[in-house]
């Protein structure tokens, strides 16, 4: 008998030593990915109509926004025969002509009511309803079993959950406190979960972000914060996903000039992320969203009010990218929303969907756990 | 029984007598007034030895009324040494959590009536500093242009950086002046509600313009109308510079009024959209897209004094009746045909007191206050208060203060960064604290006054405030703070909570030998993190 079991054992040894993922690892494996996304939310309900500018549609854009129109009509970048690109994005420009960067117009995300705080709410949370509690990327991020970063000072609702830890890292001019004192931390916290949770990650993303260089970043926030991103995400310790987050959209007055700046942040953002993430950039894709549009018309002071449609973005190496996609409604009175704002034809949250099912490989089941109340596209965004 | 038995015997029914008469324990004084009564008469039966038997059952009868009498005070003691802990808990709560956080002596103050005491400190707050006047700031503004104007390209640069920099100074002086008032005053309730609607009412600073100018809100509009009416608060805000400058209404004029017609100028309707969505109803106050015209239109004209042209001697609010937009206008189905300002006035009057705006800011003020989800009990009764007072900011803290459902234990609210460190500064007893102490944290922490960058101001609820990096930020603020000063453990954990610190933060905090690490310890424990 001895014998017998011997031979079995030395038997299935044998076949474990050919197929050992089998053997040795678990079913997290099979989910660990080197597929990176980021989630860039842009703040104040950006313009689309004159971030990706339609311009069969010019002479309805002279009629509608006559102060606004006349500094973009020469200078802007052409992406197709119907629409340019704002000059500002002269980066993303250059990504879509290689094929590495999706304009998408019309894009709503199903809220109509106008409200920043309720619109980015509705946004981050992903689930149809306004909740502060849990957001969609966290739900994505537990799926997939994937580490989620948010370069921000506490957690934004995105990647908020009961079950899933995100960490979040800001740049801080401070200096930091010896292991003493985290050691004595760690027991004062023992009955407290919350900050305990707070403190572990905090060591974690401490550890991590040692190296993180900043310099010749620039000196807005957002561009420090973009690179350490694209830092962050680098490498075999690399997190997987990341949130960051641009603001100052809320363009009701001097549009011109806020919008123009505003877009130049947003560019370089994009450049400091591509040229950080080196190789990884082509097992990225970066999503950039922002609650809702501005109106079609300009109002008193140069600038537009709260609208619905916007443009959205997809970014990345492996994007099958350089073609204007989603379907333009139309600027003619009767084809607006409320008489006042771009129509949505789409939905951001379908886009994302999209990006989750081709990017992360998700099945139908999991799209539904993420986004419950709609469903992904079929048109092809990743190679 | 001899003289010398008898004689103690009576001293210690004397005793128990007297004691339990100062306790009201009056059928412990009668009792014992007849044992003394049958002691001092009848001891002459008790001379006699067969007369043993008394002395035992008198005896017998003394020891029960003592063991009584013990049972008894030592209960009302612990009942009114439980009353002492009740109103201490209280106490250290009404410094904490109402207040900005006890100072040394505090809670002994407060803890005669913590409420009361609450109660008292409900002032208006008066500014008598010399930092500029929003028309001050208006007028040297006006100026700058104007002498910029008859300078070369270079110099221009120049200038415009030295006033840049001007602007600065001011706002950094007054934020040092902000704070040592908050850290140093014996009012610190009046304090946070200040805080409070100056963040309800948050303007953010962009521009040099502003860095002088958006401060004067606060001590202008809000400080010298916050124990009166609501309706005066809003109308101060309405038609104050830096809330017309900061939701472009300086600039907006009716489509059909005069000056848009001569002008080529149109309606804004961002201050009318924030007024009716965070001000007043709320995004869930019942209002459509034509109420925020029809607000827009209402106080259209509403204005400021142009500061550019050679008469900029006058400054601040001006009502251009020629940017007004005409006729009347339907605002939640009530008809306004008023001409003018009134129009304007009469509609935020009564949103003003609209119920729904009662209810918007009293959610707030619970939320604030108490916890983050506050006991809705609660917001209905200081709801009650606002509706019959026509919005009194004073009665409807009176009512929240005097409510038992503000004084929760459980779910305390999570400092914010303000918070934290001007209560670090109060517990430790500080005068002031070092100018990077605050601006430089504040500014990394994202809680700098005036910077919000919404008009929705700062979140107030844990999870707007509460990260990772949040908490490696404060441990560093700590580590940094502990370094600088010596302080006695004993008497900053006694400033802050009495003889209430838990257990758990006690013993991990005695267990230690290094004296900064202890300081570190208590500014980063849980009971302070919370209030």
């Amino acid at each position: 008998m001895k014998r017998r079991q011997f031979i079995k054992l030395l038997g299935s040894s044998l076949l474990a030593y050919h197929c050992p993922s089998r053997a040795f690892l678990g079913n997290k494996a099979e989910n660990k990915t080197d597929k990176k996304l980021i989630w860039i939310i842009l703040r104040g309900a950006k313009d689309g109509l004159h971030t990706i500018i339609p311009r069969q549609e010019q002479h309805r854009l002279n009629q509608y926004r006559p102060r606004l129109s006349s500094a973009l009509r020469s200078t802007a970048l052409p992406l197709n025969a119907a629409f340019s690109l704002h000059p500002s994005l002269k980066y993303a420009h250059q990504l879509y002509q290689q094929g590495e960067c999706s304009p998408i117009v019309a894009v709503g995300s199903g809220y109509e009511q106008r409200s920043h705080f309720d619109g980015q709410d509705f946004l981050e949370s992903g689930s149809g309803r306004i909740t502060q509690t849990e957001g969609w990327l966290a739900r994505a991020v537990d799926i997939k079993q994937a580490s989620a970063l948010a370069l921000n000072r506490s957690t934004p609702i995105s990647l908020r959950s009961d079950k899933v830890t995100a960490s979040t890292w800001y740049p801080a001019d401070q200096q930091s406190a010896d292991s003493k004192l985290f050691d004595a931390l760690s027991d004062l916290y023992e009955k407290s979960p919350i900050l305990s949770k707070r403190l572990s990650e905090g060591l974690a993303v401490s550890q991590m972000s040692q190296g993180v260089d900043l310099s010749k970043s620039g000196k807005a926030t957002e561009l420090k914060l973009a690179k350490a991103c694209a830092q962050l995400l680098t490498g075999d310790k690399g997190y997987d996903a990341a949130m960051l987050e641009i603001s100052g959209w809320d363009t009701h007055n001097d549009q011109v000039k806020r919008l123009s700046y505003r877009l130049k942040v947003l560019d370089k953002c994009i450049r400091l992320i591509k040229e950080g993430l080196k190789d990884d950039w082509q097992n990225t894709v970066v999503a950039i969203a922002t609650e809702f549009g501005r109106t079609v018309k300009e109002n008193g002071t140069k600038g537009t009010d709260h609208g619905n449609a916007s443009a959205m973005f997809l970014l990345g190496g492996g994007l099958k990218g350089g073609e204007v996609l989603g379907q333009w409604p139309g600027l003619e009175p009767s084809q607006l929303f409320e008489n006042r704002d771009l129509l949505p034809t789409t939905n951001t949250f379908s886009w994302l969907a999209s990006v989750l099912e081709q990017h992360w490989g998700f099945n139908e089941t999991q799209l539904n756990t993420v986004f419950p109340h709609i469903k992904s596209y079929s048109d092809k965004l990743v190679l | 029984m001899d003289s010398s038995f008898r004689l103690s015997l009576l001293t210690i029914i004397d005793y128990v007598s007297s004691r339990a008469y100062l306790l009201n324990l009056s059928f412990i004084f009668n009792y014992t007034k007849q044992l003394a009564f049958e002691i001092t008469i009848l001891h002459r039966l008790l001379e006699k030895p067969r007369h043993f038997a008394y002395k035992i059952t008198l005896f017998y009868k003394l020891s029960c009324y003592i063991v009584i009498y013990t049972l008894v005070s030592n209960a009302l003691y612990v009942d009114e040494l439980g009353s002492i802990m009740q109103n201490m808990n209280m106490a250290v709560d009404a410094c904490n959590r109402f207040g900005l956080g006890a100072a040394p002596h505090e809670i002994n103050v407060a803890k005669a009536n913590p409420k009361q005491w609450l109660i008292e400190q409900l002032n208006n707050i008066s500014f008598s500093d010399e930092l500029p006047s929003a028309n001050d700031s208006l007028i040297a503004n006006g100026q700058f242009h104007k002498n910029k104007k008859s300078l070369n390209a270079f110099r221009r640069e120049q200038f415009s950086k030295q006033y840049k920099q001007q602007s600065q100074t001011t706002l950094a002086h007054f934020y040092q002046i902000y704070f040592e008032r908050q850290i140093n005053s014996e009012a610190s309730l009046n304090w946070r509600l200040l805080d409070f609607f100056s963040n309800h009412f948050s303007v953010t600073a962009r521009y040099p313009m502003h860095l002088n100018l958006f401060p004067c809100l606060e001590r202008e509009a809000i400080a010298p109308n916050l124990t009166g009416r609501f309706s005066d608060m809003l109308m101060s805000v309405c038609q104050h510079p830096a809330m017309l400058m900061y939701l472009n209404n300086a600039n907006s004029f009716g489509n059909r009024s005069l000056l848009a017609k001569k002008n080529n100028k149109g309606l804004n309707e961002n201050l009318a959209r924030e007024i009716l969505e965070l001000h007043t109803l709320g995004v869930k106050g019942g209002y459509t897209q034509t109420d925020i015209i029809a607000l827009a239109n209402g106080i259209s004209g509403w204005s400021i004094h142009n500061r550019f042209k050679a008469k900029g001697k006058i400054a601040g609010f001006q009502f251009k009746h020629r940017g007004h937009e005409p006729n009347s206008q339907v605002l939640l189905g009530k008809t306004y045909s008023q001409k003018g300002l009134d129009q304007g006035i009469r509609m935020l009057t009564d949103l003003a007191n609209h119920k729904n705006t009662a209810k918007h800011i009293c959610l707030k003020l619970a939320r604030h206050f108490t916890q983050d989800q506050p006991s809705p009990s609660l917001v209905k009764i200081m709801v009650q208060t606002w509706l019959q007072t026509k919005g009194n900011l004073k009665a409807v803290m009176v009512t929240m203060i005097n409510s038992s459902l503000a004084w929760q234990q459980s779910n305390r609210k999570y400092k914010t960064p303000r918070e934290f460190i001007v209560s670090s500064a109060r517990m430790l007893g500080l005068k002031t604290l070092p100018k990077n102490m605050i601006q430089t944290f504040l500014n990394d922490a994202g809680h700098s006054p005036h910077k919000a960058g919404s008009p929705a101001g700062y979140g107030d609820m844990q999870n707007n405030w509460d990260g990772s990096a949040a908490l490696m930020l404060r441990i560093s603020w700590t580590n940094n703070i502990s370094k600088l000063l010596d302080i006695n453990i004993e008497q900053a954990i006694n400033n802050a909570f009495a003889n209430t610190l838990s257990p758990h933060t006690m013993a991990t905090i005695a267990r230690q030998s290094d004296e900064r690490l202890k300081t570190s310890l208590l500014l980063m424990s849980p009971d302070f993190q919370y209030r």
